[in-house]
């Protein structure tokens, strides 16, 4: 026999520790790998920011911990960065976008030039690159909160790009939102600011 | 018993345990995995499946390799999150599936064309929506009580959890579902 029976118990032993990993991959947070440019320049900023030509895919890819804490009870806030499951693709593809609006809320699309309210138990994503991103205003419209997986509290790799990443886009850019008397909330409150209806 | 008896077997029980607490977390950590990958039991409450599940609460196993790794199919009964509460799921049939053009009402059309404006084609003939891709269309079997897509319009792929498999009790309603 070229395995010994000592090999066997040690891989069953091993393998008997691929559910905890799930559990905490599950339940407290795992480590996500960004691809794309939409996230631009939050994340994966490719050349040095400002150099950045328009429409250039990124080369560096950056790789962001997620925060799952508190699932069931998390408050999503405006300014998020999030990761969901694709709502077009099928639940194995992953998303990273920025939260911009949640339910009762009349955002702004900047493509379609409309306003859209967003309906109960939706929110509106949009990503820090909004030319080239593929989000809420481009193709999904609202999108369900339950699609939502966790919430991209830093990046962790490469060692260079360090950080905390920031409730508000770091582009200071941010979509238009009215409060239900249809008058401008100015751009601080709009981040900061929880609508009526949000848990 | 004495003092120093019930101390004594205390502090045995103490020892015992955290010697299996590694196999305890093994254990729950397994049983999550199964719960989250494999499938589950589920209670399904509410009249809108009826007459195929009750109102008062039928547990059915749920499975979760369909909406992953196969292709849902018409008829499949599924539980999903429910689009209007994330901390609600909700349990429905599903009778349209990406692509296909569905005749609906009037009511329907305008809900549907609140939030996918583009999906809804209004003729004079009648209504109709087509599902996109990557999504499904959910209706309870009990269509007068039933809030489902035809109230919140198509439901992502992404949303939905299992699908049905059997019902486990009432013992004597156990078996295949459909």
């Amino acid at each position: 026999m070229p395995f010994s029976s000592r090999f066997f118990r040690q891989l069953v032993r091993g393998v008997s520790y691929v559910p905890v990993v799930y559990v905490v991959h599950d339940l407290v947070g795992t480590i996500v790998p960004v691809r794309g440019a939409s996230m631009q320049p939050t994340l994966n900023p490719g050349a040095a920011a400002g150099e950045l030509p328009p429409g250039q895919v990124s080369g560096s890819q950056d790789v962001v911990l997620v925060s799952r804490l508190l699932r069931a009870v998390w408050n999503v806030r405006r300014g998020d960065i999030v990761v969901l499951r694709s709502p077009d693709a099928g639940p194995q593809k992953r998303l990273v976008k920025r939260v911009a609006a949640l339910e009762g809320d009349r955002v702004y699309n900047h493509r379609t030039g409309k306003f859209v309210e967003v309906p109960p138990g939706h929110c509106w994503l949009v990503g820090d690159n909004r030319t080239v991103s593929r989000d809420s205003a481009s193709h999904y419209g609202p999108v369900p909160l339950g699609l939502l997986e966790g919430r991209a509290v830093a990046v962790i790799w490469p060692p260079r790009r360090w950080q905390v990443l920031a409730t508000s886009p770091s582009t200071g850019l941010w979509l238009d939102t009215r409060n239900s008397e249809g008058d401008q909330l100015p751009a601080k409150k709009q981040v900061l600011a929880k609508s009526a209806t949000t848990k | 018993m004495s003092l120093k008896g019930v101390a004594f077997f205390l502090l045995k029980g103490v020892a015992e345990l955290s010697k299996n607490a590694t196999s305890l977390l093994k254990l729950a950590s397994a049983v999550y995995f199964f719960q989250k990958n494999v499938g589950e039991l589920m209670l399904c409450v509410g009249p809108s499946m009826l007459p195929t599940l009750s109102a008062n609460g039928d547990v059915v196993i749920m499975e979760h390799f369909t909406p992953r790794f196969r292709e849902l199919k018409r008829k499949d009964i599924v539980v999903a999150v429910s689009p209007l509460n994330p901390n609600m799921s909700v349990c429905k049939r599903v009778t349209g599936l990406e692509g296909d053009k569905l005749v609906v009402g009037q009511a329907t059309a305008e809900a549907v064309f609140q939030i996918h404006p583009e999906i809804v084609e209004r003729t004079e003939y009648g209504s109709f929506v087509r599902v996109p891709s990557g999504h499904v269309w959910l209706e309870g079997d009990n269509a007068i009580n039933s809030t489902d897509s035809r109230q919140y319009g198509p439901v992502s792929v992404s949303l939905i959890r299992g699908r049905v498999l059997c019902r486990v009790l009432p013992l004597n309603a156990a078996g295949r579902v459909d």
